[in-house]
């Protein structure tokens, strides 16, 4: 009996060895990254974007001949502000091309170079700007999901973004049409408004002028409600804006790829505010309830901490901004950035508060405070975490409103904490 | 009503006293050939049942005066039974010896294969077998677990949540959704044999029992037949491989008795293509019989696995693929299949049971178990990309007939339909093309633009049993307990694989299309805003359920001469609550910390009296009242982002009777019932993904009422010694009574909640065919030969339905003719099916040693055609009313399929 026994157990041992070995699921190999290469069938003819807008004129038409352009991708979907299509651009121009898929931008990013077969393809002309995409029942459309891998051909890695052209004035040519282009010291007409406003739209987008740098004419800048910029004030001041220009009829228009296309405006919109505690506390004043560590300025900004001297200290200290008149505006954003180390996150040592009858000098225990509902804190490890905008246009803000910032460590929980550029804005009445 | 009971209860204690008798009768079983004592085997006379012991003794206590079968009615053995005259003086029958059959295809197994859940977003959705391996010797029960079973028939069409799963006495549901989760013990089938099993609302002497039945599954040492098995099985359904090996000593000589068992199950393509298994089990029971009163068993047993997991399509991807077994969730990679969907738990359970024989008629059983380890799922996840899932309905031909202000393009459909066909980028996932999205993220510095999460419910549960078995008197007996259990399910997502990318950010990417760059709302935790997360990290949600219980419970039986009757009380107490992990921008004063305690009180009756009208008919009527807990799952409205629970967080009311024609001869067995159930002031929650809105749009149904209502038949007769037939129907009626109201809430605010009526009183529930029938035929022979067939009938099949689509809102108002109205109204019936199942086996025993081969076929004919289930996708298209945009997903029984046993057995 022993024996058979064994042997059962000899055979499961054995058995199991077998497929053990025989079918572990294998860990599937993770695909190369395959560098993509293309090149003009013979028999095919490359032609350039300007050939094809010669070509096509004013018309519009279906290609039927073994046509290819090729381009480097200028502008994409990624924010959100183009939706459906890529602008692409050689050396001669630049065009607009509609495909059906979103978030074409994983497969085509900006300096991709792409090749299109526009054999079937609708080489369309309205309002005076070209576009490719695909013949449907009313004009153009997006070309079918489907029948993109057919039409558009990657070459090579993408590689960098061509330098956009500064434009000076907008008495341009058409040749600049969906290109990328550089305005320097423009100015918005609509400083402090949102870049997208749902309920001012037109042809589905929200329309701001600026002056180019000449001031002569007005180019109207376009911007989706379904960009991720959407809600971000206009800056005021001078500053530049990079993007693509387009033309309807004998407008001009201008389409910006997302928001690090605004840059270098001088003067933020409308600051009741502003302090980076880059090199003092900038007017903030701290006030020691408890402890003997208070609020101080070091090189990474404000900071406040219990610890001292290898003991760890109770504290309670205030870091109280001056007086801010708050009746002039609307729209009204606060914003800080905070680091915090050795607390836990969420652990309620540091608060944003906000008071209205705080008399300017003297404990804070005197005033009432609020804290803030809303506001991202640095979550630790040092790292500097922006708070999110938090409105102050509800808080029934005086002439002398105040904000603060209140630290309270006990001896046994101590973190530290940064802070630094603070801003206060909002749009004038 | 308390009153009432009390009165109940007490004239219970008056009759047990005026039938006081004490007639004993005791004997023992041993086998046939070995003349060993078999212990563990269920001894019936009349309605009373007892089990052997480990050297084989059974005894009764108290058996009514005159002629009575004693009848044995076990698995592995034929079946035997013997006329007794009892004449009130306490005997003993002599030794009874149990000839062995050859062994059956291990129908647990079939079946297990078979019931592989079907995997849905919304856990609602998913088609899981719940009232399987529910051992009886009833035939309709057996019939409709195993065989029917396979089809997803649920006897009266029950969820899982109304069949109670013991294990050691320990209640075993899910603490959430209230389903028994069997793959926790898969693999396991030979020490998961001995089970005790009510039918419906019978008296029970482990549990109040649940309206579908109890199973307690016993797995002490001492009760498992002393054996070496080694099994292997072959199979085309879910694994291809299954491997087992148990080793028993029984008790030995010196009071201990161990069990140990070993299992692997694998494959890497089930019938289904993509659903790969890999399955290891281990099981360990030691016991120690300490002296006659006092025994201890350890058992730990647990079951880790990793298998892939079909999904539900739409009839024109099933069409346009040419398989009604097309499944959406895999893909090439790098040329080898990957499923998106893997499962993946490891749930372990220790269990220590103390069995305590305070005298002859008292027995005190206690256990107490903990149990925890992991369980998830994976799914895609992407972020600012194109969705990634092939059968996405913006992919398919169809399509192109749906696009707003859009002629179709013939071209465009006959290229898309060409694609679907001949090219697997398209028609399944493309995971090279995710990862080369990714690494041209990784050029930019950006992260992954698609990741594979894995969706865990980790579970910690500790729970105490005690069952108190009292023989008041001769004829009355005391059954009660206790059952306490504390529960955590931890629910969170961690990146399982960031598909060559390098990190993920951990916002609310639909968020951050609403509310714009620097909005508090796309934060998933303000706590932790921006983080940047990577493989293994806590990401999107992260939340504890906390669910405590306790439940007392008593029974009183009593067996008379003509009449038995019994009555049992329950009363409990569950508390249940959340704890938020994490700060969601959208819920910032409502998802962090613990949301409020809810608290129930609720209690339960039931009773049932059994007139024999003699040894061979019998007819017995039960009932049973109850009020539960609505469960945590259906309380929550949205778990993962903030406490909110439904308006309606209230006790249901369940009431349910049945009436039974009992008939046991030799020559035939028969049951007839009928029934009626009722449940009212139900809560439903179901979940889904808008991509119009961007956002999980949570639909919360309160006051559902339903009834269940039907007829069981099951017959068995023994044509010769050899030939027996078995004949099963079930006629029912599922349905909901009201027209409950329903609150649309979306998780991203964008539209204000909508509360509306929905029109479903009259629909009927799905989930089951509410109408199924078996015609069986069996032969075995004194050679170990058996065969069996099996032809099954299913019917009055329905889809779940959109509850959207019932209400004012969702009618054209153009008019009240308009065609379209009963296209949107009517509920889908499914076709009805057949299927024809059979099996063949043999056993040999050659120098003591057995060995045993089977061999089954389901579904020989080949049906493809049979829809076991399915859904309508909870999306409507408001503006053109078409139904069709969004097609119901739907479920088709597995076609023809085998399973192959061999074992052999010492």
């Amino acid at each position: 009996m022993k024996t058979v026994k064994t042997r059962i157990f000899g055979l499961f041992i054995i058995l199991l060895t077998i497929v053990s070995f025989s079918s572990c699921k294998k860990d599937i190999e993770t695909p190369p990254f395959d560098e993509p290469h293309f090149t003009v069938p013979a028999g095919a003819t490359l032609k350039t974007i300007a050939q094809m807008k010669a070509i096509v004129g004013s018309s519009s038409i279906v290609i039927d001949s073994n046509w290819y352009i090729r381009g480097v991708v200028v502008a994409t979907d990624e924010s959100g502000n183009y939706f459906k299509d890529i602008v692409i651009q050689d050396s001669t121009g630049g065009i607009d091309i509609k495909l059906e898929k979103y978030s074409l931008f994983n497969n085509y990013p900006l300096g991709q170079m792409i090749y299109v077969n526009m054999n079937g393809m609708y080489f369309s002309n309205a309002n005076g700007t070209h576009s490719l995409g695909y013949k449907g029942g009313t004009g153009i459309v997006t070309l079918p999901a489907i029948m993109i891998d057919a039409h558009i051909f990657k070459d090579k890695f993408p590689g960098p973004v061509p330098t956009p052209v500064t434009l000076t004035s907008i008495t341009c040519t058409d040749n600049y049409i969906n290109t990328l282009v550089v305005f320097d010291n423009v100015s918005f007409a609509d400083a402090g408004s949102v870049f997208a406003d749902p309920l001012n739209l037109l042809g589905g987008m929200t329309p701001r002028n600026f002056t180019d740098t000449l001031s002569t004419t007005a180019i109207i800048l376009r911007s989706s409600t379904y960009a991720n910029f959407k809600n971000v004030l206009l800056p005021s001041g001078k500053g530049s804006v990079r993007g693509i220009l387009t033309k309807y009829n004998t407008s001009w228009q201008f389409c910006i790829r997302d928001i690090n296309d605004v840059y270098g405006f001088a003067i933020d919109p409308s600051l009741i505010l502003t302090a980076s505690f880059a090199s003092s506390l900038g007017g903030f004043t701290p006030y020691s309830v408890t402890g003997a560590q208070v609020w101080a300025w070091t090189s990474y900004g404000a900071t406040m901490s219990g610890y001292a001297a290898g003991t760890y200290n109770a504290n309670e200290d205030w870091l109280i901004s001056p007086a801010l008149n708050l009746t002039q505006h609307t729209n009204i954003k606060f914003k800080f950035e905070s680091a915090m180390n050795y607390g836990t996150a969420g652990d309620g040592s540091l608060k944003v508060l906000y008071s209205n009858d705080y008399t300017g000098t003297g404990s804070p225990a005197a005033a009432t405070w609020t804290e803030f509902p809303t506001y991202i804190l640095s979550a630790g490890a040092w790292a500097f975490t922006p708070s999110g905008d938090i409105d102050m246009s509800s808080i029934g803000g005086t002439t002398h409103t105040y904000v603060a910032f209140k630290y309270v460590c006990t001896t046994a929980n101590v973190a530290t904490w940064e802070l630094k550029n603070i801003s206060i804005k909002g749009q004038h009445i | 009503m308390k009153k009432l009971l009390i009165t109940c209860l007490l004239s219970f204690f008056m009759l047990s006293f005026m039938f006081a008798q004490q007639t004993k009768l005791r004997g023992i079983v041993k086998d046939s050939e070995s003349g060993n004592p078999v212990s563990g085997v269920v001894v019936k006379i009349d309605k009373n049942t007892v089990v052997t012991n480990e050297s084989g003794t059974f005894e009764f206590n108290n058996v009514p005066e005159g002629k009575t079968y004693l009848i044995i009615d076990q698995k592995g053995f034929e079946n035997y039974s013997q006329l007794i005259i009892v004449s009130g003086e306490s005997m003993k029958v002599d030794d009874i010896k149990l000839k062995h059959l050859a062994e059956e295809t291990d129908k647990t197994g079939i079946t297990e294969v078979s019931a592989s859940s079907l995997e849905s977003d919304d856990v609602n959705k998913e088609q899981g077998v719940s009232s399987l391996l529910h051992s009886s010797g009833d035939i309709f029960t057996s019939t409709a677990s195993y065989t029917l079973g396979a089809m997803y028939f649920r006897s009266r069409g029950y969820d899982g949540e109304n069949l109670a799963t013991y294990m050691n006495g320990i209640y075993v549901n899910d603490a959430e959704n209230g389903r028994a989760n069997w793959s926790e013990w898969g693999g396991l089938n030979d020490v998961t044999r001995n089970k005790e099993s009510v039918n419906g609302i019978s008296a029970s002497s482990f549990s109040f029992g649940s309206l579908g039945g109890s199973t307690n599954i016993i797995t002490r040492a001492s009760l498992q037949r002393k054996q070496t098995k080694l099994t292997y099985s072959l199979s085309n359904k879910t694994y291809s491989n299954r491997l087992m090996l148990t080793y028993s000593t029984g008790l030995m000589d010196n009071n201990w008795a161990f069990t140990v068992s070993g299992s692997r199950r694998w494959g890497d393509n089930g019938y289904v293509k993509g659903v790969f298994y890999d399955a290891w089990a281990y099981f360990v029971s030691a016991e120690k019989k300490i002296n006659d009163h006092h025994s201890i068993c350890l058992t730990a047993f647990g079951s880790p696995t990793t298998r892939g997991q079909q999904g539900g399509s739409t009839q024109e991807v099933y069409d346009l693929t040419g398989s009604n077994y097309y499944n959406p969730n895999w893909g090439y990679q790098n040329g080898e299949v990957r499923n998106a969907k893997v499962k993946n738990f490891h749930e372990p359970m220790i269990i220590l049971s103390h069995y305590w024989t305070i005298d002859n008629k008292t027995k005190l059983t206690s256990s107490l178990a903990y149990s925890f380890g992991y369980n998830g799922a994976t799914a895609l996840n992407w972020y600012n990309a194109a969705d990634p899932r092939p059968d996405y309905y913006r992919n398919l031909p169809s399509y192109e007939y749906y696009i707003s202000n859009h002629v179709a393009d013939q071209n465009v459909i006959n290229q898309t339909t060409y694609a679907w066909q001949n090219n697997p980028n398209i028609s399944q996932i493309n995971w090279d093309n995710l990862y080369q999205v990714n690494y041209n993220r990784n050029l930019k510095g950006q992260q992954s633009s698609y990741i594979l999460e894995d969706r865990r419910n980790d579970q910690q549960q500790i729970s105490l049993n005690m069952v108190l078995n009292k023989e008041l008197s001769g004829d009355v007996k005391f059954d009660g307990g206790l059952e306490i259990r504390k529960y955590t399910g931890h629910h969170f997502k961690t990146i399982s694989d960031l598909l060559g990318g390098t990190f993920w950010v951990d916002i609310d990417n639909f968020a951050l299309r609403d509310n714009g760059l620097n909005a508090i709302e796309i934060q998933n935790d303000v706590n932790n805003p921006n983080r940047v997360v990577k493989e293994g990290d806590i990401f999107g949600y992260n939340y504890n359920i906390y669910n405590n219980s306790g439940l007392l419970w008593g029974q009183l039986s009593v067996t008379a001469n003509k009449f038995d009757y019994f009555a049992a009380l329950n009363v409990s107490t569950t508390s249940f609550w959340r704890e938020g992990l994490m700060k969601n921008g959208y819920n910032i004063n409502n998802s962090f910390g613990d949301s409020k305690k809810y608290s129930f009180y609720n209690g339960g009756i039931k009773a049932g009296v059994t007139y024999k009208i003699n040894g061979r008919n019998f007819i017995a009527v039960n009932s049973q009242a109850m009020t539960r807990p609505p469960s945590v799952y259906n309380s929550f409205v949205s778990p993962r982002t903030r406490n909110t629970v439904t308006a309606n967080i209230q006790d249901d009311q369940v009431w349910t009777a049945d009436a039974s024609y009992i008939l046991r001869t030799t020559f035939l067995k028969a049951r007839v019932t009928a029934y009626q159930t009722m449940f009212w002031n139900q809560n439903e929650i179901s979940s889904f993904y808008h991509d119009d809105l961007n956002t999980y749009v949570n639909y919360v149904m309160t006051g559902i009422d339903k009834v269940h209502q039907g007829i069981e038949i099951g017959l068995e007769m023994k044509a010769t010694t050899n030939i027996s037939f078995t004949g099963v129907a079930a006629i029912g009626s599922y349905r909901y009574t009201s027209n409950p109201l329903a609150t649309v809430s979306y998780d991203n605010h964008m539209q204000p909640d909508i509360t509306e009526t929905v029109y479903s009183k009259n629909f009927m529930i799905n989930g089951s065919p509410q109408t199924a029938g078996s015609l069986g035929v069996s032969y075995r022979n004194s050679k170990y030969w058996f065969f069996n067939a099996n032809f099954n009938y299913f019917g009055d099949n329905y889809l779940d339905f959109n509850p959207e689509r019932r209400t004012v809102s969702a009618m054209p108002y153009a008019s009240p003719n308009d065609s379209r109205i009963p296209s949107i109204l009517n509920q889908i019936k499914v076709d009805d099916g057949f299927t024809l199942d059979a099996s063949i086996g043999k056993s040999w025993l050659i120098k003591k040693v057995y060995y045993n081969v089977n061999f089954s076929l389901s579904n020989i004919l080949d049906n493809t055609s049979l829809i076991t289930g399915g859904y309508e996708q909870m999306r409507f298209d408001f503006d053109t009313k078409n139904i069709n945009k969004f097609p119901p997903k739907l479920y088709y029984g597995l076609g023809r399929t085998f399973f192959l046993n061999l074992s052999i057995r010492i």
